[in-house]
């Protein structure tokens, strides 16, 4: 990709690693993750429970905890700049107005002793400067955009006087107060039910048609994948092991991880009741195989190579790119056939 | 709200009468009576302390003498002291007012010194700092009151000479003065501060926990990804939430600090409620002391009522109906 390609993207990620101080030892939770986000796209990231897709929206917002956690290598570029290197204080003026982010329990997103008025003008207050009631006009404005009736009454309330779904709604309209240029959604609809779940996700859609922001969508449910992608990143132990548009990822996944994912989705045409399970659970950060693909334990198609080579995430399409030793371009010249342990 | 307390209110009287029936008849089987407390059986003449008896309702039947003392009570009547020659209500009453500035300047203390140091330590935690309140709360919680009033008599007001350490009032200041009040302060500080060790280190240990707790949650990393400074995250995001029990603590700590000013106010020969109390059970002063007990019984009721209504005002999750 050239350079002038990439001073266009939104987000550029390079090389990430992140880790956990566990036992005073630096466990890796994300490694080696390298991706970009272009303007106005919806990037969806999928992955199991586990497999650090958190973590790397954590790392992007640097709102990782600061006492057991850190960024050990790595750049995350947002608009050519580098937010790992910036203070605190540069962040706060990010976060929120550049970059916003919503998380997965509308539950408990928002602070139980503050009216929603004051939870909404608190993000306006930190990035403009505007009087009490130009605040409230446009709280007003912002909860009307995301399709709550009433929004005067609301302001007076108190997050437990409003449903999950309300409440979801209220997030949104903080996240998008400022118009940010990304908008990072961890599992935003998740703990919601299927109806609501929809209604959040059309919404979503809509608003970003018309602010023409960039999502990164974090989801375990390939059904929004789907419905909102334009590109995929599938994950698994903490590195990116596929990368494809929406209609290559589900027409020809590369990745036997991919592929029993996709394997997963219950049909409806299935003629047996059992569904289709990957067995076994995502490696914890202290038991991450040094060398070796990471999926080697659970991989249906697991060869001789599997545990001793670790795969590099290489080219094996037009703009596909997947990390598995079925593909010759996986095994990079530095690594191929050496045992030694990844360079950390 | 007005409903509710009413309502509450009106709870109280079946509770208050029941204390009452429990608080006569243990005063009534401990032994002796008023006039064994004060005079010497052995050079009275028996037929004046059987008029006696006769006269103070002492050989009717037990319920009868309950009877009279109750409806007197909910008249405003705590009976007479025989020791000091007037009504229980009168001498309660003249002692109340040096009490209830105990309260008042250990309540002050309690919350100013928790929550700075609670504060303090919930905003740092695990730095040395965070670990020198730690060692102090631990010291206030293991000392019990009486060892740290013997204490702070010794070094601050004898070593130091910075506050007296007996007495409510200096001698020779006029009432309505400066100096008076000034003097009546100094006087409550330092049974104040005792009253006060132990809720102080629960309080201190409350919000610190507390605001560690708060600051894991989700409303504070959704309140982080707007931009909000880290200032105004403690200041207002978490602080809010972990004052909200301490707050509600303060009805239950009225009561609290009125049983403890029992000892405190004896050791510090500091003329109030609680030393009026001590004098009484000596001298079998029966009606001050049942006066006094009910007194407590109210207060606590009061406390606790006033708990429920803090904490209705603070979290506004919470509605009374
Ligand atoms: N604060 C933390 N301290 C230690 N380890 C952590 C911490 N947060 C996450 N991890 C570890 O990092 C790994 C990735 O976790 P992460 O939360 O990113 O998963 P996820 O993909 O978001 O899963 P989910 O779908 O359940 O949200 C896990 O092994 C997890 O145990
Ligand atoms: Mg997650």
């Amino acid at each position: 990709m050239s350079q002038e390609q990439q001073d266009q993207n939104v987000l550029n990620i390079k090389n990430l690693h992140t880790g956990f101080l566990i036992n005073d030892e630096l466990h890796h939770a994300i490694v080696d993750v390298n991706f970009n986000v272009k303007p106005k796209e919806i990037v969806c990231v999928v992955g199991e429970s586990g497999c650090g897709k958190s973590v790397m929206s954590l790392s992007i917002m640097q709102l990782l905890p600061k006492i057991n956690s850190k960024i050990s290598a790595g750049e995350v570029l947002f608009n050519g700049e580098n937010l790992v290197q910036k203070s605190e204080k540069e962040m706060n003026q990010i976060r929120g107005k550049d970059i916003a982010m919503i998380f997965q329990e509308p539950m408990t997103a928002l602070n139980p002793v503050f009216s929603i008025g004051w939870q909404m003008r608190e993000i306006l207050f930190n990035h403009l400067d505007i009087t009490k009631q130009e605040a409230n006009h446009k709280a007003i404005d912002l909860l009307k955009q995301v399709g709550i009736s009433r929004p005067e009454k609301i302001l007076n309330e108190y997050p437990h006087q409003l449903s999950g779904g309300m409440r979801q709604r209220v997030v949104i309209a903080m996240a998008i107060a400022l118009q940010p240029k990304l908008l990072i959604a961890d599992e935003p609809t998740t703990a919601l039910d299927v109806t609501i779940q929809a209604q959040i996700l059309e919404l979503l859609k809509d608003i970003q048609n018309k602010v023409n922001m960039a999502i990164m969508l974090i989801t375990h449910d390939l059904g929004v994948v789907a419905e909102m992608a334009d590109r995929v990143i599938v994950m698994y132990a903490g590195k990116i092991v596929e990368e494809a548009s929406v209609v290559d990822l589900f027409t020809q996944p590369k990745h036997p991880y991919t592929q029993s994912l996709l394997d997963s989705i219950p049909k409806m045409d299935q003629t047996t009741d059992k569904l289709n399970t990957i067995d076994g659970v995502v490696p914890s950060l202290e038991s991450m195989p040094e060398v070796g693909c990471r999926f080697t334990d659970r991989c249906p198609k697991a060869f001789g190579d599997c545990p001793l080579v670790t795969p590099q995430l290489a080219k094996v399409n037009n703009d596909h790119y997947a990390r598995c030793l079925l593909y010759d371009e996986c095994y990079s010249k530095e690594t191929s056939y050496a045992k030694e342990v990844e360079n950390v | 709200m007005l409903i509710y307390t009413l309502r509450r209110i009106a709870i109280m009287i079946p509770i208050i009468f029941l204390v009452s029936v429990v608080v006569f008849f243990l005063a009534n089987l401990m032994p002796g009576d008023a006039l064994t407390g004060r005079i010497d059986p052995l050079n009275t003449d028996p037929a004046y302390i059987e008029e006696m008896r006769e006269k103070l309702g002492y050989n009717d039947p037990i319920y009868v003498q309950y009877l009279n003392w109750i409806s007197g009570f909910f008249q405003g009547d705590f009976g007479q002291s025989f020791v000091h020659k007037m009504p229980a209500s009168e001498l309660i009453l003249s002692r109340l007012p040096n009490t209830i500035l105990l309260a008042v300047v250990a309540m002050i203390i309690t919350y100013i010194v928790s929550f700075l140091m609670g504060r303090y330590a919930g905003r740092h935690p695990y730095t040395l700092g965070d670990y020198g309140v730690q060692v102090l709360n631990y010291l206030a919680l293991a000392m019990p009151s009486f060892v740290a009033a013997l204490l702070f008599i010794y070094f601050v007001s004898f070593q130091l000479g910075w506050l007296p350490a007996t007495g409510s009032i200096g001698s020779g200041v006029d009432p309505g003065t400066w100096e008076y009040i000034i003097s009546k302060v100094e006087h409550a500080i330092l049974p104040s501060l005792c009253l006060g060790l132990l809720p102080i280190a629960s309080y201190t240990q409350f919000l610190r926990n507390d605001m560690i707790e708060s600051s894991q949650k989700d409303f504070v990393r959704m309140a982080r990804a707007k931009g909000t400074p880290e200032r105004k995250i403690y200041n207002k995001h978490i602080l809010r939430n972990s004052v909200i029990p301490i707050v509600t603590l303060l009805g239950f700590d009225l009561a609290g600090i009125i049983g403890g000013s029992v000892i405190i106010e004896t050791i510090f020969t500091y003329p109030g409620v609680g030393q009026l109390f001590v004098d009484s059970i000596n001298n079998r002063d029966y009606t001050v002391v049942m006066a006094v007990t009910m007194l407590l019984t109210v207060m606590t009721l009061i406390g606790n009522l006033l708990a429920d209504i803090f904490y209705a005002l603070v979290d506004p999750r919470i509605r009374l109906d």
